[in-house]
């Protein structure tokens, strides 16, 4: 199944990308995070938490298929 | 109690009322960096009653910063900033006692800079000043109030709020310098740094009067180009906070520093006390070579340096620079610290952040 990706911040410029459809076998957490830093390996090495429905998903979070947001941590001030 | 007619409207709020400016007025808020986020904030939070402001700083005014930082003049460009913004907060607002630290927030002066205070506001530029501060509220339960930008887009939230998640419970892997482009890279609008602020001030006034809302455990997002927002849960991480406690004596009194402990590279006195023949060359106005063994060494260091900010030694590997960290200490200066990376990482490190 398909499930919409959505970068923030820096990502957009890193990546080079705002929005990314990312094929997932299980909507699971480690199953959307591995997905998407196979596609992105820079992801790998950086911070960043992932969000579904306004809430930051971790292992066993129940995800469905609403659209899944990529945030890294600012520091502009 | 009588109202205070300077402040009649907002005490008029059946959420601060007579009681509540009395609070405001008695009230301690330290404020770290006074740029984009710092001025608007710093002129809110006097204008409102905040009876006490520490503001710290190490930079001086750059005709750059006018765009934004709208409290300072012409005229004040190359002076200190929190010089200039005690000044202008104690004219305009007599309510507001200033004290002011001309200093870059680091490991060696952080616990007695918070300490004496209700709230910590971070209106810095660095994300690993923006940790540090982070884990000395841990260490020294306060509130931080938090706001960043990057471009548009702006986050806040309130850290360790009566025992609320704090930055490493939302971002637990600091990320590395080279993550986060600096605002002299990716650029800022004066309109997206002010509202933010605007917003990070009401959070602090909401923490000192104890009133319900505060985002502590949300991280709120807005894109100023296109209005997107979201308010995102996060929850405490425990072992974070065991991790930053159990690194307290580490932390405090740090002399030996890396890379990525770096707060903005601008916030050093750079020392490179390698030989004229060494090489690399680190082609950088700001670094100021001072060979190890050289006649005069702590006269001419002394001359070299600006006090506000602490220096930085470095060489080819680091013993070298070890050695004249300990210099300094045992003649009594205690502002420095000794840079352990090779010179070819930081000179990679130099060449990124000065782009």
């Amino acid at each position: 199944m398909k499930v919409e990706i959505r970068f923030f911040g820096q990502l957009i410029d890193k990546l080079g990308l705002a929005v990314y459809e990312l094929e997932v076998s299980v909507l699971k957490f480690e199953a959307v995070r591995d997905g998407i830093e196979q596609a992105f390996p820079a992801l790998k090495s950086m911070s960043y938490q992932l969000a579904q429905n306004n809430a930051i998903i971790e292992g066993e979070t129940a995800l469905d298929q609403s659209a899944i947001d990529v945030f890294p941590p600012f520091s502009g001030g | 109690m009588k109202k205070n007619s300077r402040y009649l409207r907002q005490q008029t709020l059946e959420q601060i009322g007579v009681e509540g400016q009395k609070q405001l007025l008695e009230s301690r808020v330290l404020v770290i960096g006074v740029g984009g986020l710092g001025c608007p904030l710093l002129q809110i939070l006097a204008s409102t009653g905040v009876g006490h402001l520490t503001v710290v700083d190490f930079d001086r005014i750059a005709t750059h910063n006018l765009a934004r930082q709208m409290l300072f003049r012409n005229e004040d460009v190359g002076r200190y900033k929190t010089e200039v913004v005690a000044e202008y907060l104690k004219a305009y607002f007599p309510d507001c006692k200033v004290a002011y630290h001309t200093a870059l927030f680091h490991e060696n002066n952080a616990a007695e800079l918070i300490r004496n205070h209700d709230v910590v506001v971070d209106a810095t530029d660095d994300i690993n000043t923006r940790y540090l501060i982070n884990d000395f509220c841990v260490l020294h339960n306060k509130p931080l109030v938090f706001a960043a930008l990057y471009k548009f887009e702006g986050q806040l939230t309130v850290f360790n709020y009566k025992g609320g998640p704090t930055l490493r419970c939302l971002y637990p892997k600091k990320p590395q310098y080279k993550e986060i482009p600096t605002c002299q890279q990716s650029g800022m609008l004066s309109t997206v740094s002010s509202s933010l602020a605007q917003f990070q001030a009401t959070e602090v006034i909401k923490v000192l009067l104890g009133l319900p809302g505060v985002l502590s455990g949300t991280l709120w997002y807005y894109d100023f180009l296109n209005h997107r927002q979201r308010s995102i849960e996060f929850k405490v991480n425990s072992a974070q906070f065991e991790n930053v406690k159990n690194k307290k004596a580490k932390a405090e009194h740090k002399i030996h520093i890396s890379i990525e402990e770096l707060v903005s590279y601008e916030g050093y006195n750079w020392i490179d006390l390698r030989s004229e023949e060494e090489i690399p060359l680190l082609p950088f106005e700001f670094i100021f070579r001072l060979p190890v063994g050289s006649d005069n060494f702590l006269e001419k260091l002394e001359d070299q340096c600006e006090s506000a900010k602490p220096i930085l030694f470095f060489c080819q590997s680091g013993s070298r620079a070890k050695k004249a960290q300990e210099l300094c200490l045992n003649s009594g200066l205690q502002n420095s610290f000794a840079l352990l990376n090779s010179i070819e990482d930081i000179s990679t490190y130099l060449s990124t952040q000065c782009q």
